[in-house]
């Protein structure tokens, strides 16, 4: 049937069948009409016909012209058709929709699928028409012409220096960044700017991350870096020529779909596309012929929780080239790390020191199965106990939880990809409250305050607020940790992880939590310095920490269970400070706390605008807030939050505390 | 003389007897139009329903090329709905030859209906099917344009009859 499609398309068909349709219908007319009107009749419809089918075929070759260029220019659906790769056993959603409507349509409400979108209409968030966007002495001139996305890069001078047209989309939830494909190949460059789609506002895409200021500009290519997660099957086959690299990269479907977490569909198609397999298979067993289910219920939930991890970790590569030109190895149902040319590392396995000679490097590879990742990729995506620090690495956490290791739980036990209620976090029904845990943990759903000594209804009885604290950071946020942990002040000192308890008791500092714990859940005491004793585990973090803890602590001061059981009235002075940190990611995180204080819900602060502008802004903002402070009325100050009676940062220890900052360049990217 | 009464036997044959046949009533003469859509009718009926059943195999053994819809579902809707109205205007082909003689139509309107409903039975499911066979994105394929030219026959047609009717 394609190919009398086919035909009917090319060879001008679409317009002479029907007009030989029309003649047939009107032919009966034409018995006792007299000339003219037999003239009228031919005529008026043919012309009508030909008329209105001309300016629709002019019409569809332009839009197909324009979307057969796109498709050129990327690596979109390139493998899709057995005809150009035997091998392929790939088939795209679209035919998984046929049979599984239901959760098709759940698929396609998710960020999922719309992790990686060609460049149209539909897919770009961003107010694209007419936007002027610096780069350093040039500006960006970006134009919507039609259903195409263009950037005009203009010199200083005035002079055009390039046109391109836009290709590709990444991300749809919180942040948009846009790729520019290649002309030699479909290697995709970045777009310098990145939109951020709930303050609908474009960032440079350096601040879009948090990165040292001092870092390189980001010029990761999709091909190399992007493809693995936000592609199905993709292989980069990226090789270098005189004009430099260039890619001829194929990926069987662009987002994440299907058969990224079901494996390839094609044997399970052909094979239920015979009524009788359906009918014998409606048995689950059979059911899942040619494909894998990674519901725990059908798999065993290690290699379940696998076929997330495949994207949602920290993996080492021992062999990149290969894996770049290859693609990952790994099918839903297989083992990771055999099969996917990569070892999802667990540094509380290795934290120490990076082997210091070629034996102990062999000795460690031999007993981990990888080389040592290096010290600086460590510390830079790992809590010095090995628990990870960034978001989207959640299988990294769920490794060293308790529950994976000794029970099992995976990632489904709380998140469904067809049955979620929400797709911010595809949680599965109910799953957002105690019953995530309680599922297992029945005995403390009976006897819950008497477990968290807090008030039932408390944020303080959330089991996720007490075991999955926000300590990883990520998206210009913190967010929850999947490693299922429990508070404790001996880690925080030994890492620099705030505790649970001081993340919402964020005026409290770390004897407090030693006194109660030691009550409450019968810890030893740890031993703590004068400071730890003194001040706020919080704000010590928010001064003297390294950028991302110095982030978290900041969302802290602006998440609302925090400032109920902390009070929010003392946070602003510390957050207008921390709106001059050094890192921009910092930055955002802190006016959007200081966003939380009803006093200052309007501030304005343009995050990655240049130090002069935001100076102007923070004076502007701290003028307000000082307005509205009460006078001076012999209030004791409150030296926990180093505040003096009006409420505002006392400098002199605010100074003192930062001299001791940590002020290792770092990266934490997503 | 007695007059001798019929035996029972005979009264029984008597009555049984087909009275002798009445001299054969002329039968109404048949409109040309009645046998023309009653033939067009049937014979569009039968391929319409052909078309279902094929529709029905595509379904059953999840052929590719109508059931791999990609991101519209344009060209399933217009094949189904060819089939769904050619089905229907072949019925009102078959309805119309069979309630002509009783219309008591006007030549000329019954001329003039015949002829739009005959063009609106090609050109409407015509129109679907051909929109249908080549789309371009969620836009169906310039065959749809037959189908506004054959709506407005269906129109015609009805209402010519709607008032002709007497």
């Amino acid at each position: 049937m394609s190919g009398v499609t086919a035909a009917i398309d090319s060879l001008g068909l679409e317009i002479i069948i029907p007009a030989l349709l029309l003649l047939v219908a009107v032919l009966p007319f034409l018995l006792n009409a007299n000339r003219n009107q037999a003239l009228g009749l031919l005529a008026a419809p043919f012309l009508l016909a030909l008329g209105l089918g001309y300016l629709k075929y002019q019409a569809d070759h332009t839009a197909a012209a324009s979307e057969g260029e796109l498709l050129r220019a990327t690596p979109a659906q390139v493998r899709l058709s057995p005809d150009a790769d035997p091998g392929n056993a790939y088939t795209s959603s679209q035919t998984c929709r046929a049979c599984h409507p239901g959760e098709y349509d759940s698929w396609h409400k998710s960020y999922h699928r719309t992790m990686t979108q060609l460049a149209k209409p539909d897919a770009v968030l961003a107010k694209w028409h007419g936007t002027e966007l610096p780069l350093g002495q040039a500006r960006l001139h970006l134009e919507k012409k039609g259903d195409e996305y263009w950037v005009t890069t203009v010199g200083a001078d005035g002079i055009k220096q390039a046109v391109q047209r836009l290709t590709m989309t990444t991300g749809s939830h919180h942040l948009q960044v846009y790729w520019v494909g290649d002309k030699a190949g479909n290697m995709q460059h970045p777009f310098p700017y990145g939109w951020l789609i709930a303050d609908q506002k474009w960032a440079p895409v350096e601040d879009t991350f948090l990165r040292s200021p001092h870092g390189a500009p980001v010029d990761a290519k999709w091909n190399k870096v992007c493809i693995e997660c936000h592609s199905v099957a993709g292989k980069a086959a990226v090789s270098m020529t005189r004009q430099g690299q260039t890619a001829r990269t194929e990926v069987a479907e662009l987002g994440i779909s299907c058969e990224a977490c079901h494996g390839p569909a094609r044997e399970h198609i052909a094979h239920f596309q015979n009524p009788f397999n359906r009918y014998t298979g409606r048995d689950e067993a059979k059911a899942a012929h040619g494909i894998k289910n990674p519901d725990t219920g059908k798999m065993d939930h290690r290699k379940s929780a696998q076929v997330c991890g495949q994207c949602h970790s920290y993996q080492f590569t021992p062999n990149p080239p290969k894996r770049l030109a290859q693609g990952p190895s790994f099918l839903p149902g297989g083992d990771l790390n055999a099969a996917a040319n990569a070892v999802a590392v667990q540094p509380s396995k290795f934290t120490g020191a990076p082997p210091k000679s070629q034996a102990e490097a062999r000795q460690f590879a031999a007993s981990h199965g990888h080389p040592h990742p290096g010290g600086e990729w460590l510390t830079d995506r790992f809590w010095p106990d090995g628990m990870v620090r960034v978001t989207g690495r959640e299988y990294n956490g769920l490794l060293d939880s308790p529950c994976f290791q000794r029970g099992k739980m995976s990632c489904l036990s709380c998140h469904s990809m067809h049955d979620y209620h929400d797709r911010n976090d595809q949680l599965a029904p109910r799953m957002e409250t105690n019953a995530a845990c309680t599922q297992c943990h029945e005995d403390i759903r009976e006897n819950l305050t008497a477990h968290t000594k807090h008030a039932a209804n408390s944020a303080g009885s959330s089991c996720y607020n007490c075991h999955m604290p926000h300590t990883t950071y990520g998206l210009l946020s913190a967010i929850r940790s999947h490693q299922i942990d429990s508070p404790s002040v001996a880690a925080q000192l030994k890492t620099g992880r705030v505790n649970a308890c001081n993340l919402c008791h964020i005026n409290q500092s770390l004897s407090w939590t030693n006194e109660h714990l030691a009550e409450w859940y019968k810890h030893k005491p740890a031993e703590l310095n004068t400071e730890s004793k003194r001040i706020s585990s919080v704000l010590e973090m928010l001064l003297k920490g390294d950028a991302g803890q110095r982030a978290i602590a900041a969302w802290h001061m602006g998440w609302e269970p925090a400032r109920q059981a902390s009070g929010g009235d003392w946070q602003a002075g510390w957050l207008l400070r921390t709106l001059n940190d050094p890192y921009s990611a910092v930055r955002y995180i802190a006016h959007k706390a200081l966003q939380a204080d009803p006093r200052l819900a309007k501030a304005e602060f343009d995050y990655a605008a240049p130090l002069a502008k935001r100076t102007t802004q923070i004076q502007k903002t701290r003028t307000d807030w000082e307005k509205q402070l009460p006078e001076q009325t012999g209030v004791a100050q409150q030296i926990e939050l180093l505040i003096d009676g009006q409420g505002k940062p006392i400098e002199a220890e605010a100074r003192r505390l930062e001299a001791k900052r940590n002020n290792r360049p770092m990266t934490l990217q997503e | 003389m007695s007059k001798q009464k019929p035996t029972r036997r005979e009264r029984s044959e008597q009555q049984t007897q087909i009275p002798p046949a009445k001299p054969a009533a002329t039968a109404p003469a048949r409109l040309p139009e009645e046998l023309r859509h009653f033939r067009f009718g049937w014979w569009s009926l039968f391929v319409f329903v052909c078309l279902g059943v094929l529709l029905e195999a595509f379904l059953a053994f999840r052929v590719g090329w109508y059931m791999d819809t990609g991101a519209n579902e344009t060209h399933r809707l217009m094949l189904r709905l060819g089939h769904a109205h050619g089905t229907l205007l072949s019925l009102m082909n078959i309805a119309f030859a069979a309630g002509l003689a009783r219309m008591n139509l006007d030549g000329a309107v019954r001329q003039l209906v015949s002829r739009c409903l005959t063009a609106a039975t090609l050109l409407v499911p015509g129109g679907f099917i051909l929109g249908g066979l080549v789309t371009h994105g969620a836009e169906p394929g310039l065959g749809i344009i037959l189908l506004p030219v054959g709506a407005l026959f269906l129109l015609v047609a009805l209402f010519k009859l709607a008032r002709g009717v007497r």
